[in-house]
């Protein structure tokens, strides 16, 4: 018997590893910003800002806790920055305590889970009653304008805008009754 | 609390936090591809290469012609701000002719090898009264020190040896200047200023970690640097601004650039004159002195006076060429040293362009003697070979 010894392994660098990261919680990162922000446009900037501090600040992460809530924090910071800056107020703290109490139960803090709740949604959104689930698909499918939908189904934009928040609010119920919302 | 926002999704009328949250997962849901989330990682990933970049360590203290990138920063180190970033720019001019002591550490990134090598970065000390009293202290390895400096008229150098000499008065001040490991814009004042103001996107940067927190302004000079753009620009100013990116951070109290660093495109990128990699094809626009490919400087096109045709490159002991006129030497010294007797070493194979960057950061305010920019009581003064 010979001593072979194990192919020696190279630890990962702190690129590699945040890179891993990173791929593992863009998808809650951007929900969660989404949710905060709102802004499509300013939504993109403050995501690559908070991979950008969450880069330099990765010495700092405790690996005790979850990154995608530590990711998150920065995320909130970085968003309340940009708001500021524009002079435009997207959230106050309770909303944000709020949003984030929803991101941590549909955190699985890896891909695999994000995507796994998202094909919770998928269930849910086939569940909804088809006046609801028409108008999620005419409203974030075919992002159609409110005007519009209004038109083709021979509603006021009122009406909608109630249509579709009916609509969330189902999902929302159906999604807390999975357990994949608070 | 509402969102005053423009650029809202019209299905956003709740403000619950759940009515947001399950809105950002339907939004998520249906506009997120594999592809689109992977070239945001990869945005992510390739600014943080980026970043690596700039922050290279500093491990040792090497040397050359670095009051070339001092004198192009200096006017943008005392512009103020204002409400318009562009007029920070325009207001830039004015302001610079006011005295004021103040010093800046500088830091010149020099540009990968082409034996793919990262030189050392190269660090001075820049000590500023206005444009025309400046003085520059290089430090060699082993603790040699060189002083460079401008007392109005006069250009000075004070050696490792500890010789002084005094510029000759008539050599012009060449746009590009070769240096051992690259080439560097020279300008005056006033021309970079308007460069910037004419050619660049100049804006206030929005940004959490803008100047690291400190609570400066940042601005953001940024050109277009693809070629068709280039190509097709009338500007011939636009053409010969090789920095891609320019940022400065400044204090919004004092209205003092704390901070700016220029970054300039890689070799193989498109150059500021529409053109890929070193220039081949003689002078440039305007009849500026372009660094010649075969890495040695040829006579220039309009008549100035270039470097002596013996060969020789910086002030040999001899006393031959001293510092210009219009400030300090653009040939410095070398980064393993200087050369002996000034000879100029064997060709490295062509100018490499301008560096990576070159950043400069205000310390700590000081007022100097007021003796501080003359020439040193020993320096002799030189003329220029005929």
């Amino acid at each position: 018997m010979t001593n072979q010894r194990a192919p020696h392994q190279r630890e990962p660098s702190a690129h590699e590893v945040f890179e891993v990261l990173a791929r593992d919680h863009a998808d809650h990162l951007l929900v969660f910003l989404r949710a905060v922000v709102r802004d499509r446009s300013m939504v993109d900037d403050v995501f690559q800002e908070t991979m950008m501090v969450a880069w330099r600040r990765l010495a700092d992460f405790d690996r005790t806790r979850s990154f995608g809530a530590w990711l998150r924090g920065i995320g909130s910071r970085v968003a309340m920055d940009f708001a500021g800056r524009r002079r435009m107020i997207v959230a106050d703290p309770t909303m944000l305590q709020e949003i984030e109490e929803h991101s941590v139960a549909f955190d699985g803090d890896h891909a695999q889970a994000f995507q796994t709740r998202m094909g919770t949604l998928d269930d849910c959104i086939e569940r909804l009653p088809t006046d609801y689930s028409q108008m999620v698909q005419m409203v974030y499918r075919a992002e159609l304008p409110l005007r519009t939908i209004a038109v083709n189904l021979a509603l006021t934009e009122e009406a909608v805008k109630k249509r579709i928040q009916r609509a969330r609010a189902l999902l929302g119920e159906c999604l807390q009754r999975k357990g994949v919302l608070a | 609390m509402m969102s005053i926002n423009p650029n809202q999704s019209e299905s956003n009328s709740n403000d619950a936090p759940e009515d947001r949250f399950v809105d950002a997962l339907l939004t998520h849901k249906f506009t997120e591809t594999t592809e689109s989330m992977d070239a945001r990682i990869n945005r992510v990933l390739r600014a943080v290469e980026s970043q690596n970049n700039r922050n290279y360590s500093i491990r040792k203290w090497q040397w050359w012609a670095l009051p070339i990138a001092a004198l192009l920063a200096i006017s943008l180190l005392i512009m103020p701000t204002t409400s318009s970033a562009s007029a920070v720019v325009r207001s830039a001019a004015k302001v610079a002719s006011k005295s004021v002591d103040r010093q800046y550490q500088v830091v010149l990134m020099p540009k990968v090898r082409r034996d793919g090598q990262q030189p050392p970065p190269i660090l001075a000390t820049l000590d500023v009264r206005d444009s025309q009293h400046m003085r520059i202290e290089i430090h060699y390895q082993g603790g040699r020190t060189e002083i460079r400096g401008r007392d109005g008229e006069t250009s000075w150098e004070q050696r490792p040896d500890g010789s002084a000499v005094i510029a000759d008065h008539d050599l012009p001040w060449p746009r590009w200047v070769e240096t051992p490991d690259g080439s560097l814009l020279v300008d005056s004042m006033a021309a970079m200023l308007e460069d910037l103001d004419d050619s660049y996107d100049i804006v206030k940067v929005d940004d959490a970690e803008a100047c690291g927190q400190t609570g400066l302004l940042q601005i953001r000079a940024s050109f277009p640097m693809s070629e068709p753009a280039l190509a097709n620009s009338p500007n011939e100013k636009v053409r010969r601004n090789p920095a891609e990116r320019i940022e400065m951070c400044i204090d919004p109290k004092t209205n003092e650039v704390i901070r700016l660093e220029m970054f300039f495109p890689p070799n193989d990128g498109p150059r500021p004159d529409g053109e890929r990699g070193p220039r081949t094809d003689g002078p440039r626009l305007g009849g500026e002195r372009g660094p010649p490919p075969d890495g040695e400087r040829g006579p220039p096109p309009d008549g100035h006076r270039g470097p002596p045709p013996d060969g020789h490159r910086g002030p040999p002991p001899n006393g031959e060429r001293g510092p210009r006129p219009d400030g300090p030497r653009p040939d410095g010294p070398r980064p393993d040293g200087p050369r002996a007797g000034g000879e100029r070493g064997p060709p490295r194979g062509g100018p490499l362009g301008p560096p990576q960057s070159i950043s400069f950061e205000r310390t700590d305010t000081k007022s100097f003697p007021s003796n501080w920019f003359n020439a040193p009581a020993n320096a002799v003064e030189v003329n220029p070979p005929q």
